[in-house]
């Protein structure tokens, strides 16, 4: 299949679904965003596809299979969404033209430079050595029509042998998936040249929610903090483990995703939900989210509890209501379920 | 405890490395407390920065996150910590809003300027470079696995040992290509082939030797780095012709399999 439709094919499944499949979450929100729908249809497809995944693996599908599912659940909460978007697409246009004309000069410096990074990561090259396992599983699903059933490394079957350390967060499959989706794009070029400008966005349209939340009537400040943030990622490359290099170098994997969007996500949603009287945001989302970690990597398994804790704590202290807690650790399950999982069968 | 504490330091001290982040960041953690310490939004994400740094550094649950995530990524439980966007907070709290028309513009051209200059450093960082594969897989790999394709046996495995640069990209690149081990030998099904990755990985390699180990292994190819003068009589006697070279890679083939 021509490359040109294969791209358009990626900007469908990576830009349109997530967008139209997130309108459902927010519908009850007096005015939603653009971004807004984005980053929730990326929390609502990513923890469809933890659990679609994990389901396929245990009744030892084939990848085709698994593509077919996501494809059509995908498709049909997009579909959903855009049919609760109809009523809503006059005044979200009207908002988009209105957050254009109030865009502070800053904004669009900041726009300028993300561009130029989005760019960046679309047309060089980074290699990595971890892609020797997180793209080559993918390459081999892709190869074998399977699901962790043969080693990346050698291509020879994994036999009774269990990557334990792995299979709760299969962002690889998921990146077959959608090499798939995009007209049989070969893995590699999707991980290189597709996901890179994606996450990148999307890792600034969490920053943008952040910068909208702490600067909520000052446009100037929001731009500035925009384009800081953006500038000070170009600088990063200090050390090697900092979530800013992950972010500038390798963002197709599912850990540096974790680190450079997902956290701040659920930082995000944290401050937005758990410690508001009133939630911005449905619970569920922060449900999603804790789903979406565990997604990208083992150490979502563990890191993303962690962030919900601490703003649990804080809640505790600050609502004093145990219901709200109860509600707190319900959205960890996620985590909860599958680190005892690993550490107890897995593991052991 | 010394130890654990040790263990904590070294592990800040990774995430950081010779960076002037951890700086800026407690510059703009004092401009915070020192200035805008009233805003709610302010004091929650002070709250939450303490609380993280509390959880990284008390020994107690280091301890208990380390046996959970493993100790060589402990450093990784500091991607909690907002730190881009603290900075970015401060920064952004910085500016009075009493601008003229002059400053305004004069600023704009400084962020525009500050956009480029931010760019072309983040190019040059030694991060990223240009391949002429669609895979974004060095290119000496990519033109090894299409030297080793041509040459293959139709319908038949392809088997190829390669060293540790080379054998972590192939199956990123080709995953028909079967490999008796992988990136630091993971993967290897026994005692030969982790052999053979010592063998074609040795800073002076017998090419006698891995010949041999790759004959076991049934390696249908081998690539390895060859010298200018090289003697292809210990290839040779196990049945391994090169059949080309791809920068200092020499590739050769097992005529006999």
């Amino acid at each position: 299949m021509n490359l040109i439709i294969k791209g358009i094919l990626a900007g469908f499944w990576l830009i349109i679904v997530p967008a139209a499949s997130g309108v459902p979450f927010l519908r009850k929100k007096d005015r939603y965003t653009p971004g807004e729908c984005f980053l929730t249809g990326y929390l609502f497809l990513f923890a469809l596809a933890e659990v679609m995944i994990l389901t396929t693996y245990y009744l030892r599908t084939s990848l085709h299979i698994l593509v077919q599912c996501y494809a059509a659940a995908a498709g049909l909460a997009a579909l959903w969404g855009i049919i609760c978007l109809r009523k809503q697409a006059g005044r979200l246009a009207a908002d988009i033209k209105d957050s254009v004309r109030g865009a502070s000069p800053y904004f669009w410096c900041a726009l300028i430079l993300i561009f130029m990074q989005m760019c960046i990561l679309a047309v060089y090259a980074h290699f990595d050595a971890d892609d020797a396992f997180y793209v080559a599983t993918a390459t081999t699903a892709v190869q074998t029509d399977s699901i962790f059933t043969v080693n990346p490394y050698t291509g020879f079957s994994y036999g009774n042998y269990v990557p334990s350390r792995y299979i709760l967060s299969p962002f690889p499959i998921f990146l077959a998936v959608i090499s798939q989706l995009c007209g049989g794009l070969h893995p590699a070029i999707t991980a290189h040249t597709v996901f890179p400008p994606v996450f990148q966005m999307l890792a600034y349209m969490v920053l943008y929610q952040i910068g909208r939340r702490w600067f909520r009537n000052d446009s100037m400040r929001r731009g500035i903090f925009l384009f800081l943030a953006a500038a000070l990622n170009c600088f990063t490359s200090y050390s090697i483990y900092n979530a800013g290099t992950f972010q500038m170098v390798r963002i197709w994997q599912g850990k540096a995703l974790l680190a450079s969007a997902f956290l701040p996500l659920l930082f995000f949603l944290s401050l937005s939900i758990v410690m508001e009287e009133q939630p911005e945001y449905p619970w569920p989302l922060l449900f999603l989210a804790n789903a979406s970690c565990c997604l990208l990597s083992s150490m979502g398994i563990m890191l993303a509890p962690l962030v919900q804790g601490i703003f649990l704590l804080f809640a505790l202290f600050r609502f004093k209501s145990p219901k709200r807690l109860l509600k707190g650790i319900l959205c960890c399950m996620p985590s909860l379920i599958l680190g005892i999982i690993y550490l107890f069968v897995l593991k052991a | 405890m010394k130890e654990s504490i040790n263990w904590i330091i070294t592990n800040w001290k990774l995430y950081w490395g010779d960076g002037s982040f951890q700086y800026l960041l407690l510059a703009a953690i004092i401009y915070l407390i020192g200035w805008k310490r009233k805003k709610r939004s302010v004091q929650q994400v002070l709250l939450y920065l303490l609380a993280g740094l509390l959880l990284f550094i008390c020994p107690l649950t280091a301890t208990f996150i380390q046996k959970c995530i493993g100790e060589t990524v402990y450093w990784r439980v500091l991607w909690i910590l907002p730190v881009t966007p603290v900075i970015a907070l401060a920064g952004a709290e910085f500016p009075e809003n009493r601008h003229t028309d002059f400053l305004h513009s004069g600023l704009i051209i400084i962020f525009i300027s500050a956009a480029v200059i931010c760019a072309n450093s983040l190019l040059h960082s030694g991060n990223y470079t240009r391949t002429y594969n669609h895979q974004k897989v060095p290119d000496e790999v990519a033109n090894i696995c299409n030297l080793v394709q041509e040459n293959a046996q139709e319908g038949a495995e392809v088997c190829l040992a390669a060293d540790d640069h080379v054998a972590s990209y192939v199956r990123v690149y080709d995953p028909s290509i079967i490999m008796p081990y992988g990136r630091r030998t993971k993967g290897s099904l026994d005692q030969n082939s982790r052999s053979l990755y010592q063998a074609i990985n040795a800073d002076s390699p017998d090419y006698g030797r891995i010949a041999e180990l790759a004959a076991d292994k049934d390696c249908s190819f081998i690539s390895v780095a060859i010298p200018e003068n090289f003697d292809a009589a210990g290839m040779e006697s196990m049945g391994y012709t090169l059949i080309g070279t791809v920068n200092q890679y020499g590739v050769f083939k097992r005529m006999t399999a």
